[in-house]
């Protein structure tokens, strides 16, 4: 005898894919506000206003590179403060996750100096992990009711 | 536990407590354990290395999972080369790693972060950041 769970398979495939993508739409909204939070930093001052501006949190995963919101962050550092742009490419091995940045050439000096003095990228992860795990959770939530 | 109580504690086990003897023999001096606070003020005549305490955020909502983080900046001469702060390195990771059994009562506690060494212009040192975490209900 043979038993065909071809309908189960697809089921569960269908069920991840809600979870992961629940997952995704949670994350993508939490990253809107920690982009906010970062944006009104006052870890540290801004004479030409490109490091708040391009401060940027965004979902990847799922469908999303996060290139669109990465491009609003060279673009307001180009704008506002030319010749300071600075990307690097990283990979994420995970299917879903949030990648908190800032595409200017002196993130690295404001995140370390003076013991951390005007760093905002780590605090601010290192304070929004809950919030993040919780994002995700109610998105995968929200997916299934 | 309130979460200024538990940062004094993260700090006591490496600036005082006898845990944190051989941490301590890897600095300048007694002297050399000092917070952020205070590191715009620390005389050039402190002995290097230094290990700065900067105190950090408190994430997530009552009744949920919330993580208590603190950052342990260790500066030493750039002539000195990374040992003397990988050296400092390890001793933190063995003093707050997760294979230790040391936590404060009511939670867990771990080396979060380490990071790589890097130039700090500002103060003209070499310096790492070891982020510890501490992890607690509601």
């Amino acid at each position: 005898m043979s038993i065909d769970l071809s309908d189960i398979f697809a089921g569960l495939a269908a069920f991840e894919r809600k979870v992961l993508d629940g997952a995704a739409q949670g994350l993508a909204g939490a990253a809107a506000g920690i982009t906010l939070d970062m944006r009104h930093t006052t870890a540290h001052g801004d004479v030409t206003g490109a490091t708040r501006a391009n401060y940027t949190a965004y979902q990847v995963g799922r469908g999303r590179d996060g290139s669109a919101e990465l491009q609003y962050a060279i673009s307001a550092v180009e704008a506002l403060n030319p010749g300071h742009t600075a990307i690097e490419p990283v990979q994420i091995d995970a299917e879903i996750g949030v990648i908190l940045t800032s595409a200017t050439d002196y993130q690295d000096k404001l995140e370390t100096e003076n013991a951390g003095q005007k760093a905002v990228l780590g605090p601010t992860l290192a304070s929004s992990l809950d919030r993040l795990t919780r994002a995700a959770a109610d998105g995968s939530n929200r997916a299934l009711s | 536990m309130n979460y200024l109580t538990i940062q004094q504690a993260i700090h006591d086990r490496a600036a005082s407590d006898a845990a944190g003897a051989t941490l301590r023999g890897l600095l300048g001096g007694a002297s050399s354990v000092f917070t952020k606070e205070r590191l715009a003020y620390v005389a050039a005549a402190t002995t290097l290395p230094w290990l700065v305490f900067s105190g950090g955020p408190v994430g997530g909502a009552s009744g949920d999972m919330r993580d208590c983080q603190i950052s342990w900046w260790a500066y030493a001469a750039p002539a000195a080369g990374a040992t003397p702060l990988l050296n400092i390195v390890s001793a933190l990771d063995a003093l707050y790693g997760h294979a230790n059994a040391y936590a404060i009562t009511g939670g867990r506690m771990e080396v979060a972060f380490i990071g790589q060494v890097f130039r700090d212009d500002k103060l003209d040192l070499n310096g790492v950041e070891v982020r510890v975490v501490y992890h607690q209900r509601g």
